[in-house]
């Protein structure tokens, strides 16, 4: 068993040289997979709030796509309504969807695994149609278009374009995770860890799990909110179909076949699942849609069952297995 | 102001020297064959004739236009031995919604786009290059429609989208048309804001730009053809019931500023969320002093709805454009539509084409696209949405007839793309066009084409009872709109 | 205002759906209570149903025949599925719900395929051509025995619990697992059994409806949520709950559709989950109750 300094030591390098790879390879990029590579960046965000919920706490929620879809309205309300500039623009968006993290949060986390799972679908499915129904104020269907700001920096400002668009999300990916894994890693972290293990084992230790799994929810919702914000902007068009539960099953997916509890898993899980699903969508073009989603399903029922742990257990288990034939 | 392609009588009347003048000139010109280019349409102007290659070897086609000024024309000649299409593909696009609450109208469109291609490259391809037919599915969602159209022109290097049937997906859309300069021809998307909206009417303003064209008929264009048997044959007193988003909102009010025109009066406005499943509510909440209610819904919701209006008990009028209808086959709901008065923009049976005109140029459409004789896609066996997949056969040769009559070369000449779909584009009745007779307006890119009132029959069948021609249609340009003048 | 007779007809629909939700949901209770599997596939087997009917109907033209099909259809499926998929998530309840997610998703998007039923809905001639005349209003044949066949699906079921072996075996497995495996009984084969069973009437739940609601692949999600609904305000677990549920969770969707609109009564079921939640979030008869 590794120490876990040096780990963290090694994690710590190849976040590093991942981010100064992304970041190099992006003029090499044809400009479609430059736009899906933003996409998976700023999907990698909302990954990692989802791994802090269901990877460390051990809750299954089928509602994050709620709190996706009030980043994303947060910072389209803003623009609309108020033409703000961008950064107010996109802490609104953080903090709305926060707030609403916490008090979704505290009527929901009352209940764990089974319960907590279905409340935030019914929740998810139910306000989704909601949203869809207040045409006046999402748009509904149809939602609305707004001319997305420069990014300015003070020193200068970023005119809204694809090449600002990358580094931008390439930005607060970087720094989603580096916060990620600075919770993880702290006292606060290993009580997520005990709540995941055992709830009433820690409650019994004098943990306050209810406060506790609230500020989590909290938090996977402020990521939330950022990657819905950050969203927001990349189509500068929002409709209701942004609360849409599909998004809560993707993030799933991405977290299960990337490596749940891992963080860097379910980022690596969005950009593989996002990009075999563009790849299947070019395969099956004619008459069969519909098709990228059974295979999806395939692909879900298969990860969960044989691989629980997701592909970055992988090259665990075959260590193992080495390990056991030798 | 109203504009006819047939020439109108005070026309003639003022213009008759006029037009024997230039009828000699057009006469040398239409000897060769050719395409028009011209100055914009005025109403009072000249009447020149000027013919168009279009098509197969040897099918010339005579398309009659209005225009001022001289006509000018590009000679084209197809031998009657076609080569094989060689070199750089051409590539077009469509942002299917091949999943979702419209895949219905995805599926029958996906046949007709492919179908084109098909032909086309049959004929030699558009230049002697092969097109390539490309499909994604938008799954209903703007987001993921948006997505798609960026990969089919960055990606797969699409040169125009055919767009979605979804009204949102298409506003979603239409900025990236412009970004990328792509021409974006609308196939079944039918909200009136996409060509012109309502200037000045909060909710109902213009998302249009110059970069989309719409050859299908839209919320403006059946109101206009249907209100006159809605409000003096079917009723006075209405009840509007919507899907409540653009296309539905549309209908409502066009429907209603309709009602003031005939003296008739919308005694409820039901707006009908998306995703609603049970109808039953709202069909307990039609007024009893409406005589007629005008339902506003498409694809799968139709059957739902008319059951639960059934079932409530409704037993007054129905008056319905076809999209309720399209891509469904009625035989199972004749009981509840029997009757009923409805506008389509392409005959589902066979029978109201022949009956109305329609020559073997249907006959061919319908072969190539599978259609049979009462509108089922054969051999699969389903309801094709007949009013809304002739657009997506259509939109390909009119790609074609730019690209070969403008010096078109690749993708960065779309320009010259827009410049001569907007120049009062006239589409004859022929292979390429087989709804007939039509016209794409310059200022609001709006095409203008037949529609055909009909009836539903005790079998669930849609028969033809009239066909109304494209000056009973057409409405008029939305004040203060007009593309042409934007820049590109 | 509404007329009188659209509010009883509306009363009435509460009642018959609410049946119909009570047969679902009870379907999912059950395997909930014993093998605690929430099965997020659940409303995807009551839209197989429904298209098990719809297609015994278009080859056969009898309805009716098409009832026990589909329940027959369904508890194969159910078998399939549990021994095929489920048995390797055993005891894991995140895992199941994350399988049975991916279950739903095949199933939707397989009988999405156009070669299996496509993309457009369906509705079936009505099977009950004649309506039940009342001194007021006239209410759906159709739905009317629909009703009645829910109803006889409910006494079955619970003659079943209560009063045969099986269902005994059952019922201890609920209370309490360990201890009935003690007594003998091969909790396993129990399990399956139950997973059947409950497949089974959600599927034949699909097959009252096929006339009522136009058939169609995105049914199953939407009857996902009131199942949902359903076992939650009523308590996980607990049979006696789900049917009370049941009931109120129609009744406010139907009155509350007509009274104000459809989306109030779904912002009133919300409200309704959460006060359970908030003040009593083992639902109204909590876990375990009979």
């Amino acid at each position: 068993m590794k120490r876990p300094t040096s780990t963290r030591g090694k994690a710590y390098i190849s976040f590093i040289v991942v981010m100064i790879i992304l970041a190099v390879i992006q003029p090499l990029l044809p400009p479609y997979y430059r736009f899906l590579l933003t996409e998976i960046m700023i999907y990698a965000i909302f990954a990692l709030g989802y791994d802090l919920l269901l990877g460390y706490t051990g809750l299954l929620s089928f509602g994050h796509s709620l709190l996706f879809g009030f980043g994303c309205y947060g910072f389209a309300w803003m623009m609309r309504f108020y033409g703000m500039p961008f950064w107010p623009a996109l802490a609104i968006a953080v903090i709305v969807t926060t707030a609403l993290a916490a008090g979704v949060g505290a009527v929901c986390v009352r209940t764990s695994g089974i319960y907590f799972a279905i409340i935030t679908f019914i929740f998810s499915f139910v306000l989704f149609y909601i949203f869809l129904s207040l045409v006046p104020i999402t748009g509904g269907d149809d939602g609305f278009t707004f001319i997305p700001p420069p990014v300015d920096l003070g020193f200068i400002s970023l005119e809204f374009g694809p090449v600002m668009l990358y580094y931008l999300a390439l930005f607060w990916m970087a720094v989603a995770y580096i916060v990620c894994r600075r919770i993880v890693s702290s006292p606060f972290g290993r009580v997520m860890l005990a709540i995941r293990e055992n709830d009433m084992r820690a409650r019994c230790l004098g943990y306050n799990t209810y406060g506790c799994k609230v500020v989590v929810f909290m938090m996977s919702g402020l990521f939330a909110g950022l990657s819905g914000g950050l969203f927001a902007y990349l189509n500068h068009f929002v409709n209701a179909h942004y609360f849409e539960m599909y998004r809560s099953l993707f993030v799933l997916i991405w977290t299960m076949f990337g490596g749940v509890g891992t963080l860097v898993g379910p980022m690596l899980g969005a950009g593989i699942i996002t990009l075999l699903t563009d790849y299947l969508s070019t395969l099956f073009r004619m008459q069969w849609g519909g098709v990228h989603l059974i295979i999806l399903g395939i692909i879900l029922i298969v990860i969960t069952i044989f691989l629980p742990k997701g592909i970055l257990s992988i090259p665990e288990r075959v260590r193992r297995r080495a390990k056991k034939e030798a | 102001m109203k504009y006819s392609l047939t020439s109108e009588k005070p026309a003639e009347r003022r213009n008759f020297l006029k037009y024997a003048a230039t009828a000699i000139v057009c006469g040398v010109v239409a000897g060769v064959g050719g395409y028009f280019g011209g100055a914009a349409a005025v109403p009072a102007g000249v009447e020149t004739t000027v013919t168009k290659t279009i098509g197969g070897a040897g099918e010339t086609v005579t398309a009659t236009k209005t225009v001022t000024g001289p006509a000018t024309t590009v000679t084209k000649t197809v031998g009657e031995e076609i080569p094989a299409p060689e070199g750089a593909p051409i590539k077009l696009g469509y942002q299917n919604d091949l999943t979702g609450m419209l895949d219905l109208f995805g599926r029958s469109q996906d046949v007709g786009f492919h179908s084109a291609v098909d032909y086309v490259n049959e004929l030699g391809g558009i230049d002697g290059r092969p097109v390539e037919a490309i499909t994604e599915d938008t799954e209903g969602k703007a987001d993921i429609g948006m997505e798609k159209f960026r990969k089919m022109v960055l990606e797969d290097g699409c040169v125009a989208i055919m767009g979605s049937t979804s009204s949102g997906i298409v506003t979603a859309s239409l900025p990236l048309a412009k970004e990328f300069k792509i021409p974006y021809l609308s196939v079944g998307a039918m909200s009136h804001r996409l060509t012109g909206g309502t200037p000045g009417r909060e909710g109902f303003t213009d998302v249009g730009n110059r970069w989309h064209f719409r050859l299908v008929s839209q919320v403006a264009t059946q109101v206009a053809g249907y209100k006159e048997y809605g409000f003096e044959h079917i009723g006075k007193k209405w009840s509007t019931m919507y899907w409540d988003y653009s296309w539905g909102q549309s209908h409502d009010y066009m429907w209603t500023e309709a009602a003031d025109e005939y003296g008739g009066e919308i005694v409820s406005h039901i707006p009908i969320p998306l995703g609603t499943a049970d109808f039953y509510p709202y069909a307990a909440k039609i007024p009893p002093e409406a005589e007629a209610v005008y339902p506003v819904l498409l694809g799968a919701a139709s059957i739902g709805y008319l059951t639960s209006i059934h079932e409530s008990g409704y037993d007054r009028e129905l008056g319905f454009v076809i999209c309720l209808l399209d891509g469904i086959e009625a035989e199972t709901l004749a009981e509840i539509v029997e009757g009923c008065w409805t506008i389509e923009y392409y005959p589902r049976e066979l029978e109201g084409c022949k009956a109305t005109g329609m020559g073997p140029e249907t006959d061919f459409y319908r072969e190539r696209c599978r259609i049979d004789e009462h509108g089922f896609i054969q051999p699969e066996g389903w309801m094709a949405t007949n009013s809304h997949t002739w657009p997506a056969w259509e939109n390909v040769f009119m790609m074609k007839e730019a690209i070969e009559n403008t010096g078109w070369k690749s993708a960065a000449d779309n320009e010259l793309i827009i410049k001569y779909l907007e120049d009062d584009l006239m589409l004859k009745r022929s292979k390429a066009y087989p709804l007939g007779d039509g016209w794409l307006r310059k200022e609001d890119h709006q095409g203008l084409f037949p529609h055909w009132i009909s009836k539903l029959d005790s079998n669930g069948r849609v028969e033809v009872v009239e066909k109304l021609p494209v000056s009973k249609i057409a409405y008029p340009v939305p004040k203060g709109v007009d593309y042409s003048t934007q820049e590109l | 205002m509404v007329a009188s007779a659209v509010i009883a007809s509306g009363i009435l629909n509460g009642v018959v759906w609410g049946l119909i939700i009570i047969v679902i949901s009870l379907g999912m209770c059950l395997i909930l209570g014993l093998m605690e599997i929430v099965n997020m596939a659940h409303g995807e087997f009551y839209m197989a149903g429904a298209v098990v009917s719809f297609y015994i109907v278009q080859w056969t033209g009898n309805w009716w025949l098409s009832l026990p099909i589909a329940f027959a259809v369904l508890a194969v499926m159910g078998l399939g599925w549990e021994r095929g998929v489920l048995k390797h998530v055993e005891g894991d309840v995140i895992r199941t719900i994350i399988v049975t997610f991916g279950m739903s998703l095949i199933i939707m998007y397989t009988a999405h395929l156009n070669i299996v039923f496509g993309a457009t809905s369906y509705r079936i001639p009505n099977p009950v051509p004649f309506n039940i005349v009342l001194p007021w209003f006239t209410y759906s044949g159709f739905r009317t025995v629909s009703g009645i066949i829910a109803v006889a699906i409910l006494v079955a079921l619970l003659l079943f619990l209560f009063k045969t072996k099986f269902g005994l075996w059952i019922r201890a497995g609920r209370t309490d697992k360990e201890m009935t495996s003690a007594m003998g009984i091969d909790i396993g084969k129990v399990s399956v059994a139950t997973f059947m069973i409950g497949s089974a009437i959600a599927g034949i739940a699909g097959a009252l409806v096929v006339s009522v609601a136009a058939v169609n692949t995105y049914m199953g999600m939407e009857a996902l949520v009131y199942a949902f609904l359903v076992v939650i305000i009523g308590g996980l677990g607990s049979l006696k709950g789900t049917v009370i549920a049941g009931f109120i969770v129609a009744m406010v969707d139907s009155l509350g559709g007509i009274l104000l609109t459809p989306l109030w009564a779904k912002v009133i079921l919300l409200s309704i989950l959460i006060a359970i939640l908030v003040f009593r979030p083992k639902g109204i008869y909590g876990v375990w109750g009979e």
